[in-house]
């Protein structure tokens, strides 16, 4: 379960956003249209997400195909979302976004650790507790990487121009 | 839009105004309901104790809110005299702000909620019949929507600041300590300050929140009350500490224009601020060091950290304070005068936290009237003068105004009112009087009893003060 949605999950986001790289700059410019300030894009990667931390999804992706083709297909394209939406979204609303995601990663992690039961068929109890320390582990690693990116801004960033 | 360096943004004083007026408004209504509640415990008002204790709920939830909304206001004002705020986010933030408080109120007055504004873990979900779940749902929601108003509210000043200074480093002036050039103006240095400490308050009280929430419906699912009293006064005790450095900046701006002294940022100023800092997110187990389970590490932080925290600032501010006003010819008015006066609560009302904050004492007294006590000092006496003089500030258009006869009166009355009243919270707590009881023994009656003149003093002198300071703040609106 740790190795599911700590390793497997952040490498196919991975794998969406070094696809996006590739994105003509045509393209780029034409999804911005849809794409205000990174806002939608940034929704659709809150939304991607929120249900992959869902118990229930994790355990249906282990016995239906066409459920993991969704998976691999959504986690990259929500990665290649990230991509284009990171840059144009600037400090407000990605600070929003990861106002979001941290705290929803922290209480995801402590309903894991904290639920009386085994939340999925597939995983035993102790996997369970082992995905919840690492998703509060993770929350705070970010929000401590958030808080120090306010005291090191990129040189694009102190210029102002995604500011 | 360019960078406003020597003048405050007209279009942010619309939002400002409106701030200042809706705080002004609050703070009034908060002391009524602090009245009522004094006058219920004296056994003056036939109140029942579950409505008294939604008063002390809303009391205590609409301070906290209030007093954050109001320096908000200090803060965007003055901020904006040195980086570019957008208006569209201080609008966003009054529109959940507003929001919040709809769903704060109705769980309180029409659901019943009266789990105290600390909504501690696990009293929302077990109030044995007096209220519902989606009460506390309500109350809980609300606090949520207000946190997420603010939250764009910091982002916003956090964007303003890295654009204008490059880099939070910067903006606290620690360039500043390594090449003694470009330091930052005192307004931006406790800016950055608030804005870092209650981007985390909000994000661990989201947190909260929302387990708390899930707890509530779901109740199979526990929360350790350890961990969530510890977040939750993260949160709380973090957030309204805030409130006074926001507020503060009114300080730093207006009354170097009364004196003629303006407010320097010295290498001690900085340090004292980066101090602060840290120190403000540390503070909070004073409030748990009766909580036997918590390590015995985190009491002894508390109590130290209870005696260092508000020290540096404090000290400098205070100090700074008192060298700008001596022979400096100062031209005394109500704003200048409440400024000054909060630069006394603020000192005075740390001395019994930091009393409270020793761990013998506090097992002693944190149960008792002493720790209200502190807070009304600080709050009363400290956070709502800085709120109060900015608003008169802000009606005298930023002009020294005249101390009439009626001005001086009202201050003196508010001022030996409030004064007095704070102290009978702490002569009550030195009797033992248990804080949070809506019905008190025949014996603590006259404690009550004179506090609630002493109650009534401040309403009416805060009621003419804040009255007269929006009439000036609303009438240039509908004249133009």
């Amino acid at each position: 379960m740790a190795l599911h949605m700590l390793l497997q999950f952040p490498l196919i986001l991975l794998a969406g956003w070094l696809l996006a790289k590739g994105v003509p700059e045509q393209a780029r410019s034409m999804a911005q249209t849809w794409n205000h300030a990174g806002i939608a894009g940034l929704l659709v990667v809150a939304m991607v997400l929120i249900f992959w931390m869902i118990p229930r999804a994790l355990d249906l992706v282990l016995i239906d195909r066409t459920l993991e083709f969704w998976k691999f297909l959504t986690l990259a394209l929500a990665g290649a979302a990230l991509e284009l939406s990171w840059q144009p979204a600037g400090m407000i609303v990605r600070g929003f976004f990861l106002g979001n995601m941290l705290p929803m990663m922290m209480v995801a992690g402590w309903l894991y650790v904290e639920a009386p039961v085994r939340l999925c068929n597939s995983y035993l109890s102790n996997d369970q507790l082992r995905t919840g320390s690492g998703l509060l582990a993770l929350a705070i690693a970010g929000s401590m990487v958030w808080l120090h990116a306010f005291f090191m801004p990129s040189v694009r960033e102190a210029d102002g121009e995604t500011l | 839009m360019s960078i406003q360096k020597d003048s405050i943004s007209p279009q942010a004083c619309g939002v400002v105004k409106v701030y200042a007026a809706i705080s002004g408004v609050v703070i009034l209504l908060m002391m009524l309901f602090g009245l009522i509640m004094r006058m219920t415990q004296g056994q003056i008002l036939p109140i029942g104790p579950e409505v008294f204790y939604q008063l002390m709920t809303a009391h205590g939830i609409g301070m906290v809110a209030i007093a954050g909304l109001g320096g908000s206001a200090v803060m965007w004002h003055f901020l904006g005299k040195y980086v570019n705020l957008r208006e569209g986010f201080a609008w966003a933030n009054l529109a959940f702000f507003l929001a919040g408080v709809v769903f704060v109120l109705g769980g309180i007055f029409l659901g019943g909620f009266a789990a105290a504004w600390t909504f501690l873990y696990p009293l929302p979900a077990n109030s044995m019949g007096m209220w519902g779940k989606h009460a506390a749902a309500a109350y809980m929601g609300g606090v949520l929507l207000v946190g997420v108003g603010m939250l764009l509210f910091y982002l916003e000043s956090a964007r303003a600041i890295i654009q204008r200074y490059g880099s939070f480093a910067k903006a606290l002036g620690w360039n500043f300590l390594r090449n003694g050039q470009d330091a930052p103006p005192a307004t931006i240095i406790a800016g950055t300050v608030v804005t870092i400490i209650n981007i985390i308050a909000i994000l661990i009280g989201a947190v909260i929140l929302v387990m708390m929430l899930i707890n509530l419906y779901v109740p199979e699912i526990s929360i350790h009350p350890l961990l969530a009293k510890n977040l939750i006064f993260l949160f709380g005790h973090v957030f309204i500490n805030s409130t006074i450095y926001m507020a503060v900046i009114a300080v730093y701006e207006i009354l170097p224009g009364y004196t003629g002294r303006p407010w320097k940022v010295y290498k001690t100023f900085v340090w004292a601020w980066s101090a602060t800092c840290l120190m403000v997110l540390a503070v909070y187990p004073h409030h748990m060091l009766m909580d036997y389970a918590q390590p015995v590490w985190m009491h002894v932080m508390g109590q130290i950290i209870s005696y260092t925290s508000s020290l540096p600032v404090l000290a400098l501010t205070m100090t700074a304070t008192l060298g700008r006003i001596y022979r400096s010819n100062i031209k005394w008015d109500l704003t200048a005068a409440l400024l000054v006066l909060s630069i006394f609560g603020w000192s005075a009302g740390v001395i019994p936290a930091v009393i409270d904050g020793t761990i013998v004492v506090n097992q002693v007294m944190h149960n008792t009237m002493w720790v209200p006590g502190h807070f009304h000092l600080y709050l009363l006496l400290g956070c709502v003068p800085m709120i109060l003089g900015f608003i008169n500030w802000l009606s005298s258009q930023g002009n020294a105004a005249g101390f009439g006869g009626l001005d001086k009166t009202m201050l003196w009355t508010f001022a030996l009112s409030a004064f007095a009243y704070a102290l009978m919270f702490l002569i009550s707590g030195q009797a033992s009087i248990p804080r949070r009881w809506a019905v008190h023994l025949p014996e603590w009656l006259w404690y009550s009893q004179l506090a609630s003149l002493f109650a009534a003093g401040v309403v009416l002198s805060a009621m003419i003060i804040i009255v007269r300071a929006l009439g000036g703040i609303v009438k240039p609106a509908r004249l133009s």
